[in-house]
């Protein structure tokens, strides 16, 4: 097992966020995001990874159902946040999921911020530790941001 | 147009006077050395070449084998890679920095320059030098590098440090918080209050962490200066602070405050601590007034004031306050780090300022801040 899965809210009843991936290398930090996410009653499914390669190897998985967010740690060892964003935009694009939220350990240094704006894909911010809060953030996010309510460019322009 | 008739008396005195040149000699250089190229073994040095290196000119001769084993090599190798140079193409400049050796096993810095003379042909024939010392000048150089690097080396420290305890913090914050969310009904009162306490813990834990990461991240740091306008930045941390201003029952007094050249975040910095200070240390029992105001004092220096009506501070801690890690009272009474102050002090030294403090115990504290404005 390269990754940890749970469901907890089946598709039939349209989870704000259906499929959240959580991208940090520390155990225990991904215990309690389970308990916070599960808690929130706004998650389908969640895929729990302890490294940015294991998370890599399932995105460039064919049969892998759509990813609604991934919220990303940028401290790990081996291949860091950073080194993620930039293996995986150049791999496979913007589309790989609809947002990823950076989790930055402190707001205190902003060239962290400035780097990783450089990735259109990455939509948010968010400070450790993780609170109800930012999940709200993302599912309003995506809300605003639906691919169904999207208005469909026009072929003149 | 004509020369200048002093010009032409200093060039005819120049040349007649050979006062003049032992003058310029004596009081601009640190040695000359004149080389005859058509006879490489004879270069003649001044008494002042040798006495530089603290050798006795008397028990020198006028050979360059001379100084060969008091240069430092590889300084050596440029300087004689230039001469090349120069003496094929006068554009080339001799113009070099070499280390010698003084008898005192010290190192001696000399800027050395020199100029062929050159025949009908252009061929060089002599060469004439002249030595500049500036080991003085090197020295300071270098310490100020490495001043520079141990700095820069103790902020990464620092931050890497603050960065890393961090995280187990946050994560034993995480912890404390689902523990209170899923088991506070089955813990006694006991256990609940324990609990809270570690929460505070943690929290003063992690406020103490995010101080010492803007604290470290200000040390050396190279500041750019800008136009800065204080009111403006003062107003916008009065809204920020709405909430404690309320709850300590403190009224502002904000009096127009001028603009300075100076880092802005620092400013923010400064002027934020200075007043959160403020509101902390109010007295519960009464309303409080804070007094901002500010001038531009005789000397060109911004002087910013803020005046509290809290319980003060006796002279015996005037100096501690400012230390870093130094608290007057227990966190259960009032919250802090014991780092605010000093990272205003260190704010202030960087803007090349000063800030002191006048107090009585019991009616209030006035701290001042001085920022020379050599720009405006």
């Amino acid at each position: 097992m390269t990754y940890e899965m749970h469901r907890f809210i089946p598709d039939d009843d349209k989870p704000a966020i259906r499929n959240l991936l959580v991208v940090d290398d520390n155990k225990v930090d991904q215990l309690i995001y389970r308990r916070i996410i599960k808690r929130s009653g706004l998650v389908g499914q969640v895929l729990q990874f302890l490294s940015a390669e294991e998370a890599l190897v399932y995105l460039r998985r064919s049969d892998r159902t759509l990813v609604d967010a991934i919220l990303l740690d940028i401290n790990m060892p081996r291949m860091d946040g950073f080194e993620f964003l930039a293996a995986a935009t150049e791999e496979l694009g913007d589309s790989f999921t609809r947002m990823l939220i950076v989790m930055l350990t402190t707001s205190l240094d902003p060239s962290d911020e400035e780097r990783a704006s450089q990735f259109s894909v990455v939509k948010e911010y968010l400070n450790k530790p993780l609170l109800q809060k930012h999940l709200l953030l993302i599912a309003e996010y995506l809300a605003r941001n639906s691919p169904i309510a999207a208005p469909v460019a026009s072929p003149q322009c | 147009m004509a020369e200048h008739y002093l010009k032409t008396e200093l060039d005819h005195q120049m040349s007649t006077n050979p006062e003049m040149w032992s003058f310029v000699q004596q009081a601009s250089l640190d040695g000359v050395w004149y080389w005859d190229l058509e006879r490489p073994d004879q270069e003649w040095m001044s008494p002042e070449f040798w006495r530089l290196f603290g050798i006795d000119p008397e028990t020198k001769t006028h050979d360059p084998a001379e100084w060969q084993d008091i240069i430092n090599p590889d300084d050596l190798k440029i300087a004689l890679v230039n001469f090349e140079l120069h003496c094929a193409d006068p554009a080339h400049p001799y113009d070099q920095l070499v280390r010698y050796k003084h008898t005192d096993g010290s190192t001696i810095w000399v800027r050395c320059r020199g100029r062929a003379i050159r025949d009908d042909a252009g061929k060089a024939i002599r060469m004439f030098g002249v030595h500049n010392e500036i080991t003085a000048v090197r020295r300071r150089h270098e310490t100020g590098r490495e001043l520079d690097a141990a700095n820069s080396e103790l902020r990464d420290f620092a931050y890497a440090v603050s960065h890393d305890l961090k995280s187990p913090v946050n994560t034993v914050g995480m912890l404390l918080d689902e523990l209170q969310e899923s088991e506070s009904e089955r813990l006694s009162q006991d256990g609940l209050h324990l609990l809270s306490l570690a929460g505070e813990s943690i929290g003063r834990m992690q406020i103490l962490i995010d101080e010492l990461l803007r604290y470290t991240s200000i040390i050396g740091e190279v500041v750019e200066f800008v136009p800065v306008s204080l009111t403006e930045l003062a107003k916008g941390i009065l809204r920020e602070l709405e909430a404690e201003l309320g709850v300590a029952n403190v009224v502002v007094d904000l009096q127009p405050l001028p603009q300075v050249i100076a880092h802005k975040e620092q400013m923010r910095l400064l002027l934020s601590n200075l007043l959160t200070n403020a509101i902390k240390f109010s007295r519960p029992d009464c309303e409080n007034r804070i007094s901002i105001t500010g001038e531009i004092a005789g000397d060109n220096r911004v002087v910013i004031s803020i005046a509290d009506q809290g319980v003060g501070i006796g002279p015996e801690d005037f100096e501690k306050i400012f230390t870093i890690f130094t608290r007057l009272h227990r966190p259960e009474q009032i919250a802090g780090t014991g780092l605010g102050l000093a990272l205003c002090r260190r704010i202030v030294m960087n803007h090349g300022g000063s800030i002191t403090l006048t107090s009585d115990p019991g009616v209030g504290s006035c701290f001042t801040v001085g920022l020379p404005q050599s720009q405006t």
